[in-house]
């Protein structure tokens, strides 16, 4: 495909021509790249270049599809036609530790910059997966470490500098093109710009990082999750409690306990993980773990066990704050439908929200339950590819929404902002993009 | 990558245009009485006001009006005439003038050489000025082959004279008329644009054949289905846009490359 002179730092592959299906597939993290073919493909390797690649689009009718980390499951950012843009080499940051402010670009991992961060004694809500990059993790809320302290982590986002419909380069805050900036901290793989840098509020780092694991056999889940249920309102907003269901190294499933905390003191730190040792069922542990000092990587090694690159995958999730008898159903359901590992069931106690700012991001719950097939054999597609939406689907009922962080909307269209939110959504769309310019989502309530 | 200053120059915001131009576009279409006749352009080369220096309409018999009046301190018409043979020798130089509306540039130099490098020379931009992509044509032309009484050569009142036929590739067809005249000010000079869509409609067809397709082409009922409703409105926003822009690129454009 001619690009009508326009020139680019980075490299551009045409459907059909050489490197383009290794481009293409390497902008998915899933390995079960979707069959949707761009026509072209650019690899911006500076801001100049997305700026350049928005306006050949617009010069050529194109529609984008915008990747950062490339860690959406569903590839939303991968359509048939127009254009891929991949800013994942757009992955500078700044820090200024005394004015407790950074920027990032959207290909900087999360995981990396908390690393940077870290070490100037400073924080940020990251995602808790590795490789997880700033520019989706934050335009669809952002649920990271500590992000029941910090809110999500589209809630840091002071401003962005975008790339506009039309091909303008455009600062978007609270006080300047603020519909932009409002669109901006929550509507996801569905924002109608590209971010070519976050302007991010920062935080005081934690003085404890530590955890506690306790895993118990299949036969106390309903046990587990009555007192997971029962003691989540009193969890401090320092420790994610989370409950997974996950098969052990036997290929047994069980129930796993977790309980990072991120803790300002070690008084803290020790009450929160004292929690964990109240579940009725601790005396059959198979496993119990009340404290384990942790570094970040360590945090970070412990989840990438269980969302390992170069695998397939199909997620789905829901927002509840249904009661457990509701609940348990459907997770015994699960537990007894799970795939092999590293597959796994995520039960985490969100909590009460407390008043957030006006934003796109508006749907949130107490607690959060996602499903995650991951398998390496293509030949199981059939087999473990309809797990997480039909898990999900069963649980509709007790739902308020989803998140956009492990959306299915491709499969499973459900309810991820307000109703007066996505009806503002599509108002400010209009005004932005009325050439509909970007991708929306792949599905939608 | 290419020149680096021009690199910069694409990311810079657009002029905003002049507040009163701006205002005189808001306002809707003006009366088209107020419209300069075809048969007048020399009255663009004495700096007495003229109605309606700033305004679009669309005329009775179909034809799409445009008058622009932008300031342009400190730009003279050396600096003019030599934009225009200039910037579409590279895509780069076209955009950097505006960079959100304007795409590719590329040029055909003049069969023979004239008094000003612009005479006689083909460019074929790509742009959108907010009714979709046109792959346009514009053949510039001597002033007095597309109407003026004096190719404004020795005249000091006028700095530059610069205008054509306008068409489009894609359609293979020409269709207006384009003039640019920049009278001489003390620091600068000022720019009266006038367009008349649809006025010279004429297929890009052997002369023959072009010639028995034209009177076809040039009537109200062609125009208004060949030429987009909102153009006029959206040219005159664009022109005050583009000049404002390049009034404040072009004396250090000049300066660096000229």
């Amino acid at each position: 495909m001619a690009t009508m002179g326009f020139e680019f730092d980075g490299a551009t592959f045409a459907r059909g021509g050489d490197g383009y299906e290794p481009a293409r597939s390497a902008a998915v993290w899933n390995a079960r790249t979707p069959e949707r073919f761009p026509e072209l493909i650019v690899q911006a390797a500076s801001e100049r270049d997305v700026v350049a690649a928005v306006r050949l689009a617009k010069a050529e009718g194109m529609t984008i599809g915008v990747r950062a980390g490339g860690h959406s499951w569903a590839g939303n950012h991968v359509r048939d036609g127009g254009m891929l843009l991949d800013v994942s080499r757009l992955r500078e940051a700044t820090i200024d530790a005394a004015g407790m402010t950074a920027t990032a670009q959207p290909g900087c991992p999360g995981n990396e910059m908390l690393a940077a961060l870290l070490a100037h004694g400073r924080f940020f809500p990251a995602g808790h997966c590795p490789g997880v990059c700033l520019g989706g993790y934050l335009l669809q809320g952002g649920f990271g470490w500590n992000g029941r302290i910090h809110g999500p982590a589209c809630m840091s986002v002071e401003a962005i500098d975008a790339v506009t419909a039309d091909g303008e380069l455009v600062r978007a805050s609270a006080t300047e093109n603020e519909d932009l900036f409002w669109a901006a901290r929550g509507s996801g793989p569905g924002f109608f710009a590209a971010v070519i840098r976050f302007h991010l509020r920062i935080y005081e780092a934690p003085k404890v990082i530590a955890n506690g694991v306790f895993t118990y056999p299949l036969q106390e889940l309903e046990t587990v999750f009555r007192w997971a249920a029962e003691v989540g309102p009193e969890v401090p907003r320092d420790m994610e409690l989370m409950v997974f269901i996950h098969r052990d190294e036997s290929g047994e499933a069980e129930v796993a306990v977790t309980g990072p905390v991120l803790s300002a003191s070690e008084s803290d730190a020790t009450t929160a993980l004292a929690l964990l040792e109240t579940c009725p069922s601790r005396p059959r542990a198979k496993l119990a773990v009340p404290r384990v000092d942790v570094g970040l990587a360590d945090l970070y090694a412990g989840v990438h066990s269980s969302y390992p690159d170069d695998h397939r995958y199909c997620v789905d999730n829901i927002w509840t704050h249904a009661p457990v008898d509701e609940l348990l159903p459907g997770i015994e359901r699960i537990a007894e439908t799970l795939p092999t590992a590293p597959s796994h069931m995520l039960w985490m106690n969100w909590g009460e929200s407390p008043d957030r700012p006006d934003m796109a991001y508006s749907v949130e719950d107490e607690t959060y339950i996602a499903c995650y097939g991951v398998w390496a054999d293509p030949a199981d597609d059939q087999r473990f590819g309809g797990w997480a939406t039909d898990s999900m689907r069963a649980m509709e009922g007790a739902a308020s929404g989803i998140q956009l962080a492990d959306e299915n909307l491709i499969n499973r269209p459900a309810r991820f902002v307000t109703d007066a939110n996505i009806t503002r959504l599509d108002e400010v769309r209009a005004k932005w993009d009325p050439g509909g310019r970007f991708h929306p989502w792949l599905g939608r309530p | 990558m290419g020149d680096s200053h021009l690199e910069r120059l694409l990311l810079r915001p657009v002029a905003e245009p002049e507040p009163d131009a701006a205002a005189a576009v808001a306002a809707g279409p003006i009366d088209p009485a107020q419209a300069l006749g075809r048969d007048e352009l020399d009255r663009l080369c004495d700096p007495a006001p003229l109605a309606a220096e700033t305004g679009w309409c669309t005329l009775p018999d179909g034809i799409g009006y445009v008058a622009a009046r932008t300031t342009m301190p400190g730009v003279t018409g050396e600096m003019v005439d030599w934009w225009f043979d200039w910037h579409p020798r590279e895509p780069i130089r076209y955009r950097v003038w505006h960079p959100l509306a304007h795409v590719s540039n590329s040029l055909e130099p003049p069969a023979a050489p004239g008094a000003k490098a612009h005479w006689g020379a083909t460019h074929h931009p790509v742009e959108d000025v907010g009714v979709g992509i046109a792959h346009a044509r514009i053949s510039f032309l001597r002033p007095t082959e597309i109407g003026f009484s004096t190719d404004g050569l020795d005249d000091p009142r006028i700095a530059t004279i610069v205008g054509g036929h306008v068409g489009d590739d894609r359609r293979r067809s020409r269709h207006s008329l384009m003039v640019h005249v920049f009278l001489a000010e003390r620091d600068g000079v000022v720019l009266r644009s006038r367009f008349w869509f649809g006025a010279l409609m004429r297929p890009y067809l052997p002369a023959p054949l072009a010639s028995a397709v034209e009177p076809l082409l040039n009537t109200g009922f062609a125009r208004r289905r060949l030429l987009p409703a909102d153009l006029p409105r959206a040219v005159a926003g664009h022109c005050i846009e583009e000049y404002a822009n390049l009034a404040e690129l072009l004396p250090d454009l000049y300066r660096r490359y000229g």
